[in-house]
């Protein structure tokens, strides 16, 4: 694939300094020293042979996923092992359109009464920003393993209907109520929030006078329920 | 017929072994592995952000009553799915973390790096199965690059403690040999320069190809997206209040600059699995590629890391003497310093050795001066000053002394850069001066001073000198390294 390493190399007297492009652009096998041993053949042949092994994981792990075709589906089945094993086999179609983001609300119910929410994720986390890409992940994580049961319901709708709710969000609420001491239930929402529209954006801009609200609550959608969980240690 | 059937089968033969030698040569060669261990240091350091910053909230993440329980947790993994961290009981957790934290250090250092690549790779994946719930593009290019770093092994071959203290040992070795009609060897017979590996361009081709299939299927897919068509995808990601961390929204006047920037990403993604490949454009997709993620970073400071692993990735494209040179200048300005130091002197000695073994390439060229006219290095230079203190003489023809020489040596060797920082500051330098001065006056040595010029005792011929090594036998430029007996 691509050009020959050395090639260019070999034509280039002792001590020149090429340019910086031809330096990065010279093959990345190009030897620069006296080689290390060569492999046996029966080494070479082992890791041919895992190599396209590996290359057929990745490639099925990738195309697998829908929207995928049946055959496609049934080649990324036969690697489930090494998806397993060494966690390959994603899609990495990262962002093939923009979505809204949700946004995870929990309302905590304490006994005396009073309440309290925690959006996950937060507005402000401390720390490097990492940590709340990590609760963004959460967040996604919650929106669609509750997705699926949600199916066929008005998705605006406060009312979730009568499935049970995925273990990940009973685990969440589980770990609310013990984080937050005194909590007698958690009810979970999930909301999503929305990407405006460069001309809503201008206008509101000329409204205002030059601001606009990425926060605005017309950005947010209805939130959608999850479900109640007490917290009584079931 | 017959004809069009042996034809058929000679053009697949042809193609068959074609493909064969092909395969061997992009596989099997052996690569310089300085890209390599740099990408080695990357997954260090950001498998040690990661878990630092998952420390934050350990038990969240990690603990067996986190945001994922355990126990649920576990009953989805997916099938051969494992995870250490299922075993590891709440009150062992910070222990544990603590240890792993401590395998990255390895790892970024190049200490063991056969075993903390493996324990590395081990800890990303089990991190990852146990808190699937926080897991995003960052993790998955990290455990992708660790799982390369394992399994080839060759991520210590380079830019590694591993190297510079296998060296450090040879050259201690080498200059404790007693050549008393010669100059003293103080280098590592391994040169500076890595040799080049199958192991470390097998790592290598695996990243390469894994990195053009992780952009092309990025691209395609997009190929899906109507934004991604209608030249506002980007808005999209920059106008997403939850991820962007200023105020873009001044863009929205300005959609011929968002629809050049769209296209511009997309027609890089698309182009990358092809140009990256052809010498005259990888420059090119490398720096779009780095352009890319860290415009991504400015957007989203959250995908930071995983702009920085992917830019780590495209380390896999690039020349290992490119790379070496950026630190050690280019091989036709090499060596930068020559440095005379005391050869009958044991900690002089010993100093030149750590100083070669850390010699990324031919930086450093150590000079015996009890074997050389040390006038013919530099008209300036006294044998009495020299005695006194370590002399370097840059290719300018600068001369510097005393305490002043090693922080100009440090400064040209990477490992030694900070040190080099630190001993350059005004009050440091003050007090670096004095404390050298006294060690180097009060220096052991193997001979007792006989004369003025103390300790130069030329060889009674050169031909019965000790042999120096191969890549110090002969002076690289201008053979101005020339013995008492040659003077004569």
């Amino acid at each position: 694939m691509g050009r020959k390493p050395g090639v260019r190399r070999t034509s280039e007297p002792a001590g020149a300094s090429p340019s910086v492009v031809e330096e990065v652009a010279s093959a990345p096998a190009a030897p620069t020293e006296e080689p290390g041993p060569a492999w046996p053949a029966w080494a070479r042949r082992a890791a041919t042979v895992a190599i396209a092994v590996h290359i057929a994981a990745v490639a099925g792990g990738a195309l697998g996923v829908p929207p995928s075709s049946l055959l496609q589906r049934r080649f990324a089945d036969l690697f489930t092992w090494h998806h397993g094993l060494f966690d390959q086999g994603y899609a990495y179609r990262y962002y093939a359109e923009p979505p809204p983001t949700p946004v995870v609300v929990a309302t905590l119910r304490r006994a005396d009464g009073s309440d309290e929410v925690v959006r996950i994720p937060e507005r402000e986390v401390a720390g490097p920003p990492m940590r709340r890409q990590r609760q963004l992940a959460l967040a996604n994580a919650l929106f669609a393993s509750t997705r699926s049961g949600h199916e066929g319901h008005d998705h605006g709708d406060d009312d979730g209907g009568d499935e049970e709710p995925p273990w990940l969000a009973r685990s969440y609420a589980k770990y609310l109520g013990r984080a937050h001491p005194g909590t007698s239930s958690v009810t979970l929402k999930v909301q999503q929030h929305l990407i405006p529209g460069p001309d809503r954006v201008l206008e509101m801009k000329e409204e205002t006078g030059g601001r606009f609200d990425l926060f605005d609550k017309s950005l947010f959608t209805s939130p959608r329920w999850i479900g109640d969980f007490p917290c009584d240690g079931s | 017929m017959r004809r069009f059937l042996i034809d058929a089968a000679a053009y697949l033969s042809g193609l068959a072994s074609g493909f064969a030698r092909g395969w061997s040569r992009f596989f099997f060669r052996p690569a310089d592995p300085t890209p390599l261990g740099l990408i080695r240091v990357a997954v260090g350091l950001l498998g040690f952000w990661s878990l630092f910053v998952l420390g934050l909230d350990l038990h969240a993440y990690l603990g067996s009553q986190g945001w994922a329980e355990a126990e649920a947790s576990y009953q989805s993994l997916p099938p051969y799915a494992w995870s250490f961290w299922f075993f590891v009981p709440d009150s062992l957790l910070r222990a544990a973390w603590l240890a792993c934290l401590g395998v990255f250090a390895l790892l970024a250092l190049g200490l063991f790096s056969r075993t903390t690549a493996v324990l590395a790779w081990v800890i990303v994946v089990s991190t990852v199965r146990r808190a699937p719930v926080a897991v995003f593009g960052f993790d998955q290019i990290l455990s992708t690059l660790a799982l390369y770093l394992a399994a080839t092994g060759a991520s210590g071959q380079a830019v590694s403690l591993d190297r510079f203290l296998r060296r450090y040992r040879e050259a201690r070795l080498r200059a404790a040999v007693v050549r008393p009609q010669g100059a003293r060897v103080v280098a590592p017979a391994e040169p500076g320069k890595p040799r080049p590996t199958t192991s470390a361009n097998l790592g290598l081709r695996l990243i390469q190809l894994h990195l053009a299939f992780i952009y092309g299927m990025a691209g395609l897919a997009k190929l899906q997206g109507p934004s991604w068509w209608n030249g506002m995808a980007l808005w999209g990601t920059m106008a997403a209040g939850e991820f962007v961390a200023f105020d873009f929204t001044p863009l929205a006047a300005w959609p011929v600059v968002l629809n050049a920037m769209t296209h511009g990403s997309l027609a890089l993604e698309i182009a990358y699995p092809v140009l990256i490949w052809f010498a005259a454009t990888r420059p090119l997709m490398i720096a779009g590629a780095v352009l890319l993620h860290l415009g991504i970073a400015v957007v989203s400071p959250g995908l930071t890391e995983f702009g920085l692993a992917m830019v780590a990735a495209n380390l896999a494209f690039a020349s290992g003497t490119w790379l070496r040179s950026l630190a050690a200048g280019r091989e036709d300005e090499q060596p930068a310093l020559r440095v005379l130091f005391d050869g009958a002197c044991p900690r002089c000695r010993a100093s030149m050795a750590l100083v070669t073994a850390a010699d990324p390439d031919r930086v450093i060229e150590p000079i015996d001066l009890t074997a050389v006219d040390v006038a013919s290095i530099h008209p300036s230079l006294r044998p009495e000053d020299c005695m006194r203190s370590m002399h370097v003489v840059s290719r300018s023809g600068r001369v510097s002394a005393g305490f002043d020489a090693v922080v100009r040596v440090a400064s040209w060797l990477p490992l030694f850069r900070p040190l080099a920082l630190i001993g350059g500051l005004p009050g440091v330098a003050s007090l670096g001066r004095i404390v050298y001065d006294r060690i180097a006056s009060s220096r052991p040595r193997d001979a007792a001073c006989t004369d003025d010029v103390c300790g130069i005792h030329p060889p009674a011929s050169s031909s019965d000198s000790a042999p120096l090594s191969p890549d110090r036998a002969s002076p690289p430029s201008g053979g101005l390294v020339r013995d008492l007996s040659q003077k004569r």
